[in-house]
């Protein structure tokens, strides 16, 4: 069984030009101890959706407008009161910030912030909510971890503040944390060491990760499988270097043509045109279409395109576009 | 231009400029809709209720009440607009140079402002109204020497942090002419919540310059000044109600009206995107 | 076209000191943004710079382009000592933030027209019309953007305004300041692709500030790695990422993620980007280089690693 399934989650912001459905009907799976990315550009839903399962959406005026978010042991977060869900955040489930500076209370000493995580689900004695923060600092493998205790945030480099993030995210052992975007604002050399630290809490601890990011080489380097989103839907699903070696989605394939990573020099890279569309009045069937090298006719008709298994792809590839034969293979 | 579209779109930006079109009109059409002569004495008139002759009544001197409101609406929004827009300009120009020039020249007019900020605003105009003798000109001397400070410090902070955008790096790179840059770059980007702060220093003006009337040290009678109007009408207030009732009520309209433009053009000033 | 170099130039931030400090007679402090660059743009060719947070790139920029001056050493442009941006405006920067590298209250055309009108003011108002429409057309915008405002455009068309800004003057040395930084990577391609284009059919100069090896990799002749405001390695782009030869500019290529495979496990260095205040002799990654000795701590230099190649580190292969 499934650590989370989502089923057909829907996310709306409120704008003053209108309402814009920033997650329109995603489904999908994440299995215990498993790292599942979800990469796409600016705009296209991946921290909407990843905010959605806790309902972390700092303010904004965003609601989830249907769907279900099961949580294996705890129930549809989706559905559950504020209460409540605020019990889950942090115990079952907890959240990585993409800014370290400011998911960290600037005035308080990171020792005390992460016993604060420790003491507020658990009834423990400040004692040992303090000697459970050093014990954490050390699993993140910050150096000099006592002095660390007594740091403030501003006195610490952008990846260690992300340590102490990924440290307090830990502290309760939650069953799935959700990283948004934890490494965009880092050096290319501390993202790979805390990419690396998240690949190996995950293997000491059985913690699924949920990584959402806009960059494909992170997907590659830690996730198992992963989730390409566009214009609020999911277009190509499945493990990781099945997507990335053998893309079958349009969009996949543009983005993957688009790196420079690959390319030799002397040919010209190919952009995608145009711009996402609109989620206030997005246009009808499938989403890229105005945009698709291959769009058809029939690509615009009807509802959205389903994710489905599609002829010539591995187990648990799926793909949206209704271009692609469909395989009818026994779930 | 755009920003008219935007203000009109906004509920508090449409009614605002509604009630002052309202106001506009009305004083402009006083001579079709009233036949009296607001300073016209007529003393076998006096103090007579709302009536189908006088809408607001008549004064202690016989005064037609609602003539002498109207006429006031012109006093009291020219000493409003001059008193606020004057000392903005000033204001403007002493704090897009500060924050601009930084240094030595941002300290020297950071210290000007605090000297100025250090007096109680209204003891400072008192004073300087009670030297120089009461009167209009005298009242928009004491306001260009005290008011312009908000601006000042508003516009100063705004222009340190534009100054920083990459858009003005630019226009070093491209050599752009100081007084360019100031006037053309960062004052339209700097005066935005100096607009909005104005809006709400009209309705303190108008107020502050009712209260120098109480005094004896603003618009002189007989000049039907709102504030002027209910000093006279104190004595009055017993027998003849409205004279004071009707001069407060249009303090109190131009007030909402004011505030409520300055909020549909803090909507309405926003840049998109 | 007129020659760009940097001879020895050399950058501080002196940092304000309390009033404890200046009483306790504590010497001044300043952050060594640059430290003894030495580089020479070779005319008509992309020059990659790269490093990471606090390498002094971004600083060394903007000295470059006359924005900011050398408290050490010289910028030489065209024989002299540069002193400020080029009046004739041979020098132009594109900035990274698309958002705030345009004016948000001026339409596109009136913004372009007043670069035209400063620096060709002999032409006629429908003349400068037509030199905007044709800039504009250079960096593949339709004639109507020139009335749009910035926030009416995406950010791959705001950037693309950005280098149409750079390119009324006429300039020969475009610096541009991770200007794809913050753009999606499908529509970073696009501004690549323009900036390839201008360098090869109009022989434009390009100094490409970067953190994104992958870009670099692409678009560069050569490349330059900094690292605490020194180059550390300066070769010809294809040398540099088929044989690098410092440890850093090993240890950068190493980290970047590649699509086409998990990570290898090869060790990632160790610890971070040290306090660039400290002060130190010697070479300023041997606190987390996996090679280091002694002899790292005496001074370094940089030596011919290969015919065009040089490499500031006494470890790597060289020659003569």
């Amino acid at each position: 069984m499934s650590l989370l399934s989502i089923r057909n989650l829907q996310t709306e912001f409120q704008s003053p030009s209108g309402i814009a459905r920033a997650v329109d009907g995603v489904s999908f799976d994440v299995e215990p101890g498993e790292i599942f990315g979800i990469v796409g550009e600016s705009g296209c839903g991946k921290s909407a959706t990843c905010r959605s399962i806790l309902r972390l959406f700092g303010g904004a005026p965003a609601k989830v407008a249907g769907g279900q978010v099961l949580l294996q042991g705890v129930g549809d977060l989706a559905a559950m009161p504020e209460r409540e869900l605020a019990q889950v955040r942090g115990r079952d489930v907890a959240f990585i910030f993409q800014d370290p500076l400011t998911a960290l209370n600037p005035t308080m000493r990171i020792g005390k912030q992460i016993a604060e995580v420790i003491l507020r689900h658990r009834k423990v004695g400040r004692a040992e909510a303090g000697a459970a923060a050093l014990q954490l600092l050390r699993d993140v493998h910050v150096t000099s971890p006592e002095r660390r205790l007594d740091a403030y945030p501003h006195e610490l480099s952008g990846g260690l503040r992300q340590r102490v993030v990924i440290a307090m995210a830990l502290a309760l052992r939650p069953q799935l944390i959700i990283a948004d975007e934890p490494t965009t604002a880092l050096d290319v050399t501390v993202q790979d060491q805390i990419l690396r630290l998240l690949r190996e809490r995950r293997d000491s601890l059985g913690t699924s990760i949920i990584l959402v990011t806009h960059d494909l080489g992170v997907v590659s380097q830690i996730c198992d499988r992963m989730a390409v989103m566009y214009a609020g839907r999911l277009v190509e699903t499945g493990r990781v270097r099945d997507v990335l070696d053998a893309p079958s989605h349009p969009y996949t394939k543009a983005l993957l043509a688009a790196l420079p990573g690959q390319i030799s020099r002397d040919r010209e890279l190919t952009p995608i045109e145009g711009a996402p569309p609109s989620l206030i009045s997005p246009p009808p069937g499938c989403r890229f279409a105005p945009r698709c090298a291959f769009a058809q006719a029939r690509c615009i008709d009807g509802g959205p395109p389903p994710l489905l298994p599609r002829a010539g792809l591995a187990p648990g590839h799926l793909d949206a576009c209704v271009l692609n034969e469909v395989t009818h293979v026994a779930a | 231009m755009t920003v008219l579209k935007n203000l009109l779109r906004s509920p508090a930006g449409a009614l605002g400029l509604l009630m002052l079109a309202l106001t506009a009109a009305a004083t402009a059409l006083t001579p079709l809709l009233s036949p009296h002569d607001p300073f016209a004495l007529d003393f076998a008139n006096a103090m007579q209720s709302p009536s189908a002759l006088h809408w607001f009544g008549t004064d202690n001197f016989g005064r037609d009440v609602f003539t002498r409101v109207m006429a006031g609406a012109v006093y009291d929004l020219r000493l409003a607009l001059i008193c606020v827009f004057g000392p903005m300009m000033i204001g403007v120009l002493i704090g897009l140079a500060a924050g601009y020039f930084g240094g030595r020249v941002d300290a020297a007019l950071m210290r000007l402002t605090d000297v100025v900020w250090a007096f109680p605003f209204y003891v400072l105009v008192l004073a300087i109204v009670g030297v120089l003798g009461p009167s209009e000109t005298n009242l928009y001397i004491a306001f260009f020497i005290v008011n312009w400070i908000g601006y000042a410090r508003i516009v100063r902070g705004e222009t340190l942090l534009i100054a920083r955008l990459e858009f003005i790096e630019a226009t070093r790179v491209l050599r752009y002419g100081k007084p360019r840059v100031m006037l053309r770059h960062i004052l339209p980007n700097a005066i935005t919540p100096a607009l909005v702060y104005s809006m709400s220093d009209v309705v303190l003006t108008v107020q502050a310059v009712a209260a120098m009337s109480f005094f004896g040290l603003g618009v002189q009678p007989p000049a039907p000044e709102w504030g002027l109007l209910i000093v006279e009408s104190i004595d009055f207030m017993r027998e003849a109600p409205w004279m004071t009732i009707f001069p407060g009520l249009a303090i109190i309209w131009i007030g909402i009206a004011f505030s409520l433009l300055g909020e549909g053009l803090s909507t309405a000033l926003k840049p998109k995107g | 076209m007129s020659q760009l170099e940097f001879h020895k130039v050399e950058r501080r931030f002196p940092v304000k000191r309390g009033l404890l400090d200046t009483l306790a007679g504590r010497p001044g402090i300043s952050l060594h943004a640059v430290r003894g660059v030495d580089l020479g743009v070779r005319p008509g060719e992309i020059l990659g710079i790269v490093g990471e947070s606090g390498c002094g790139k971004s600083t060394l920029a903007r000295i470059g382009v006359g924005l900011q001056p050398a408290d050490g050493g010289a910028v030489i442009f065209d024989g002299q000592p540069l002193d400020g941006p080029d009046p004739a405006g041979r020098l132009q920067m594109v900035f990274q933030d698309p958002y705030s590298s345009l004016n948000p209250r001026m339409t596109i055309g009136a913004q372009l027209e007043e670069v035209v009108a400063r620096y060709q003011p002999r032409l006629s108002r429908a003349e400068r019309r037509t030199r905007v429409q044709g800039i504009l057309a250079e960096v593949s915008l339709v004639p109507e953007t020139a009335l749009k405002f910035p926030h009416a455009l995406s950010g791959g068309q705001r950037q693309r305004v950005s280098i149409a800004r750079a390119l009324c003057p006429g300039p020969e040395i475009l610096i541009a300041d991770e200007p794809v930084s913050a753009l999606d990577a499908s529509v970073q391609a696009q501004i690549i692709n323009l900036l390839k284009r201008l360098n090869r059919d109009k022989g434009l100069t390009i100094i490409f500030i970067s953190h994104d090896m992958n870009v670099v990799r692409y678009l560069c002749d050569r490349v330059a790695v900094m690292y605490l405001g020194e180059i550390v390695e300066l070769q010809e782009s294809a040398d540099l990422f088929a044989a690098p030869a410092h440890p850093y500019t090993r240890a950068l290529i190493a980290a970047v993620p590649d699509v086409r495979r998990r990570q290898a496990l090869a060790e990632p260095i160790a610890g971070e980007i040290p306090d660039p205040f400290a002060v130190l002799t010697g070479c300023r990654f041997a606190t987390r280089c996996p090679l280091v000795e002694a002899a790292c701590h005496s001074p370094q230099s940089m030596r011919l690693t290969s015919p065009t190649g040089l490499v500031r580190c006494w470890k790597a292969p060289a020659t003569a």
